[in-house]
């Protein structure tokens, strides 16, 4: 069994804490009270305290991991209540409808970016009935969401943003140990999405349609689904079935890993693909790792392995997700979130002065040594990057997530969930 | 070095965090200039094919041959359930993906209006629609009805029809027949109330109408009628007068029993449905739609476009110099009241039009007009404030601003002020960002209702008119919803003295001038 002791050395000052969470506070503002009115202003209130708490806590505490997770997981979960209660409330049901298909009307997910960029390069044109930029959730308003997330935090989608991935993180932490322990040798399990991916994107290319998610995709049986009119829709649908048990609810709860975000998500790899041009990394210091390993066991998608450790080799795998697991579990601090292109330099000046300051006589130098400690938290790329994932997980995840709270009120005051 | 590095690399992390919200609240301006170099469009084998041919008929030509009025039933109360505004034919498609048919030719009807009037299998009750269909070079033929005594019209000589598709939305599926009758088969149906149009699948199951697949020319008529269970055909009668069973308005025991029909270019409805001949007893003959790969239809012409910048230029100008003459005449009387609040506003002087609207509303807080000219005064602060200050800001000022609107709705006295009310709010809701807002739909219904209310009382403010209907254009545009903006497009287009400007925003979407 892990034996988890936060690291507390990571933990911000006050003042980092309240200044962070007030731009925080600002977004919140803007994306989740701004212009509602009666129970939804009831809801945006009840999640806003939620979201600044959540974000609060996680700096102040420092434990980045911990509190991600509360606001990852709870954002899936407030996420597929409203969702599914706007098909029911739209169509009746959750059936896609051949009506739905031809008015275009197909959310536009994450995951089928990948399978459309060639077919889009070809023959110029989306396979996939969706909104092109009408709505949340149009082609345009998930590119723009995902170029934005892939510029800032790159694969750090998969544990900051996705509302997908609360589930099979939430169904990780069920258990309090793993009931199959995974042999760590066996980690290239990580790198079979990969083999999903080009599968998908191969197949999409040949039949001209988003493959995975007209036969592969687990999250269908938590969204909407195809009727059953004819032998390969009925496939199909045991596939969903078999898919989500197994990945996002079985397997996960089993291994204490994020199977299937870790293993089978086509959308994971293509994150791992394109996140060298992001911001930000998950970097090493192996002057300070004592190779405990206790980061290899933690680390939800096998990212980290016993070699790169003993080799030193100062960073995490391609598939890491940034979600700062390790970072929290290391006893020696010697994990953290790097600058892309900058390392944080050790004895900055501005911290130096700070300490000449702290040591002096009288409360302005004392303030102005705390606003320097201030400074060089905040500028810090562990709270830049909490930043930036927190505020477009935020986003994201805003419209239907206040649909749930507001729906939930819905039923207490009126007896109805759906609006 | 390092620290220098760290920081450089630190400043630009806090503007890439600081710019993730800009980027939403500039989601319609970012959306926009990215779709100028991507041009997304989604693969159109999901919505049944490539556009093969449009056709746009005019609104409110539902009269048959001139006079024809809806049978008295409670059914028919709806005002353009039977006129179609449009005609789509897509292209033939195999292998359709997501579909439940898989090789099909899609056909759409539009209407003026769609509702479920009574107890029909789809959302639409009233209409029976017959596309007559030749395939160019198919042998055979018929230049009379699929049904005797249905529509009482006979077939251009020169093409015959070889396929009749009847839809209606009271049997559970359309149904095709050939002209010999050796072929019938069933035809999906969808309809969309949203769009207002009804689409038909017809399945390319047989051999025959296969021929549509390589890509020859195609002759439709398109008619549709009141809907009549027993009626032969389906299509109703029509009699002089209107009753529960028959339309009103013939003129002739041979008028045909057809409400709209679409004629080819160069033709007139009712030239057509009223050529029949009582003394040879002779059906009025129809022409047909020729359908054959689409041409662009609408070029931009830079010459055009330049005079009318030019002419909307000058016209504006003498719009502004009117607007400060209207002024000082108001003035001059002494009025203080809205009129003079309104004045102001026309001419931008809004901090003057706040003063005398703050006076009006401390002492009449449910003035109408007042109410409406004060949200917009509001909503323009929300705009300067988005533009230089805080954009959560600018959000509570556009939220306030649709507060006064339905404020004022609610205490609107009489048409005119309704039609304030509308044209206010309209044109807020066109002007703001719709991936934060979404009020676009709502524009186009504001500008559709207050040019019916205009048209209604019989106003003589044609420019008004035509600019609410062009506005709906533009806000359904806005919304994504590009066959309703075509049609109000068409609508305005319609109208004989358009303005400079109007001409000139025309003329840039590609309208030619003509």
């Amino acid at each position: 069994m892990l034996n988890i002791k936060y690291n507390k050395n990571k933990k911000f000052s006050l003042p980092a804490s309240i200044i962070m969470t007030f731009f925080i506070a600002l977004n919140v503002h803007f994306f989740v009270i701004a212009g509602r009115t009666g129970l939804e202003a009831i809801g945006a209130w009840i999640l806003t305290v939620f979201y600044i708490s959540v974000y609060f806590l996680m700096l102040y505490t420092g434990n980045i991991s911990k509190y991600r997770r509360i606001f990852f997981v709870t954002a899936t979960l407030i996420f597929f209540p409203a969702f599914i209660a706007i098909l029911f409330e739209t169509r009746g049901s959750m059936i896609l409808t051949g009506k739905d298909v031809f008015m275009s009307e197909t959310p536009f997910c994450h995951i089928v970016t990948p399978m459309t960029i060639i077919p889009y390069m070809l023959f110029k044109s989306v396979i996939f009935p969706a909104q092109v930029s009408v709505g949340h959730a149009s082609i345009y308003s998930m590119f723009i969401i995902w170029l934005i997330a892939t510029l800032t935090i790159g694969r750090g989608w998969c544990s900051w943003i996705c509302f997908y991935g609360g589930w099979d993180e939430g169904v990780s932490r069920i258990a309090k140990i793993p009931v199959i322990k995974l042999d760590p040798k066996s980690n290239k399990i990580r790198y079979f999405n990969f083999a999903v991916l080009a599968f998908v994107v191969l197949a999409s290319l040949t039949t001209l349609t988003a493959v995975y998610c007209e036969l592969l995709c687990p999250f269908k049986m938590i969204t909407e689904f195809g009727e059953i009119t004819d032998m390969k829709a009925f496939i199909s649908t045991i596939i969903f079935i078999l898919t989500f048990f197994s990945l996002v609810i079985v397997l996960p709860y089993l291994t204490k890993k994020r199977f299937q975000c870790m293993s089978f998500c086509p959308f994971g790899a293509f994150q791992s693909l394109v996140d060298k041009v992001s911001l930000y990394r998950v970097r090493i210091d192996t002057e300070k790792c004592i190779q405990c390993m206790k980061c290899v066991e933690s680390c939800p998608t096998m990212s980290l392995t016993e070699e790169i450790i003993k080799e030193g080799k100062g960073k995490s795998s391609i598939t890491c997700t940034k979600c700062g697991e390790c970072m929290d579990i290391c006893p020696k601090g010697a994990i953290d979130y790097q600058f892309a292109f900058a390392q944080t330099p050790k004895n900055p000046a501005w911290l130096n002065l700070a300490k000449r300051l702290s040591g002096a006589r009288g409360i302005l130098k004392k303030a102005l040594a705390a606003m320097l400690v201030s400074f060089n938290e905040i500028i810090s790329p562990r709270a830049l990057l909490s930043f930036s994932g927190f505020t477009i997980g935020m986003i994201i995840s805003t419209s239907f997530g206040l649909g749930t709270v507001h729906r939930l009120l819905n039923l207490i005051v009126n007896g109805s969930f759906l609006l | 070095m390092k620290m220098a590095k760290y920081l450089i690399a630190a400043l630009f992390c806090i503007a890439a965090a600081y710019l993730i919200p800009k980027t939403f609240i500039y989601g319609d301006f970012i959306t926009g200039n990215i779709d100028r170099v991507l041009h997304l469009r989604v693969d159109p084998r999901f919505s049944g094919g490539e556009v093969l041919a449009k056709f746009l008929d005019e609104m409110g030509d539902d009269y048959g041959e001139g006079g024809l009025t809806y049978p008295r039933h409670e059914g028919f109360k709806e005002k353009g359930c039977l006129d179609i505004v449009r005609y789509t034919v897509y292209e033939p498609l195999v292998n359709a993906p997501w579909s439940n048919e898989q090789d099909f030719w899609q056909i759409a009807i539009t209407f003026a209006n769609v509702s479920k009037a009574f107890d029909s299998i789809y959302d639409f009750s009233q209409p029976v629609i017959h596309v007559y269909i030749d395939i160019d070079g198919d042998i055979g033929g018929s230049k009379e009805t699929a049904h005797s005594r249905a529509e009482l019209i006979k077939f251009d000589d020169e093409h015959p029809w070889d396929f009749m598709v009847q839809i209606d939305g009271n049997h559970k599926s359309g149904r095709l027949i050939s002209w010999d009758k050796t072929i019938e088969e069933k035809v999906s149906i969808y309809s969309v109330p949203e769009k207002k149009t009804i689409f038909a699948r017809i399945l390319l199951n047989n051999k025959r109408i296969k021929n549509v697949l390589d890509g020859r020319t195609t002759y439709h008529y398109v008619l549709t009628g009141a809907y009549d269970q027993y009626a032969s055909g389906n299509f109703m009668q029509v009699k002089n007068k209107a009753g529960i069973r028959n339309g009103g308005g013939a003129k002739s025991k041979l008028t045909p029993r057809v409400f709209d029909y679409v004629a080819p270019k160069g033709y007139k409805q009712k030239k057509l449905l009223s050529s029949y001949d009582e003394d040879m007893y002779t059906y009025a003959t129809v022409y047909p739609l020729e359908v054959k790969r689409t041409e662009q239809k609408y070029i931009q012409d830079a010459d055009s476009i330049e005079k009318y910048r030019e002419l909307a230029r000058k016209e504006n100008e003498n719009r502004r110099e009117a607007s400060l003459r209207e002024l000082e005449e108001i003035k001059a009387s002494g009025n203080r009241g809205v009129e003079l609040a309104s004045a102001y506003f026309r001419v931008e002087k809004y901090k003057e039009a706040e003063d005398i609207l703050d006076n009006i509303l401390e002492k009449h807080p449910d003035n109408s007009r007042a109410l409406a000219y004060k949200g917009s005064i509001i909503a323009i602060k929300g705009g300067e404030c988005l533009a230089t200050k805080s954009p959560a800001k600018a959000i509570g000022y556009v939220n306030t601003a649709y507060e006064y609107y339905d404020n004022a709705e609610i205490h609107a006295q009489n048409n005119e002020d309704i039609v304030v009310v509308l044209l206010n709010r309209g044109n807020l809701s066109i002007s703001v960002p719709e991936l934060v807002f979404q009020k676009s739909l709502q524009g186009a219904a504001d500008f559709l209702n207050a040019a019916e209310i205009l048209e209604n009382s019989g106003s003589a403010d044609k420019d008004l008119i035509i600019s609410c209907y062009y506005n709906a254009a533009t806000a359904y545009e806005r919304a994504g919803k590009e066959d309703e903006a075509e049609i109000y497009l068409f609508r305005t287009l319609s109208f004989d003295d358009l303005s400079h400007s109007l001409r000139y925003e025309l003329v840039k979407k590609g309208y030619v001038d003509e």
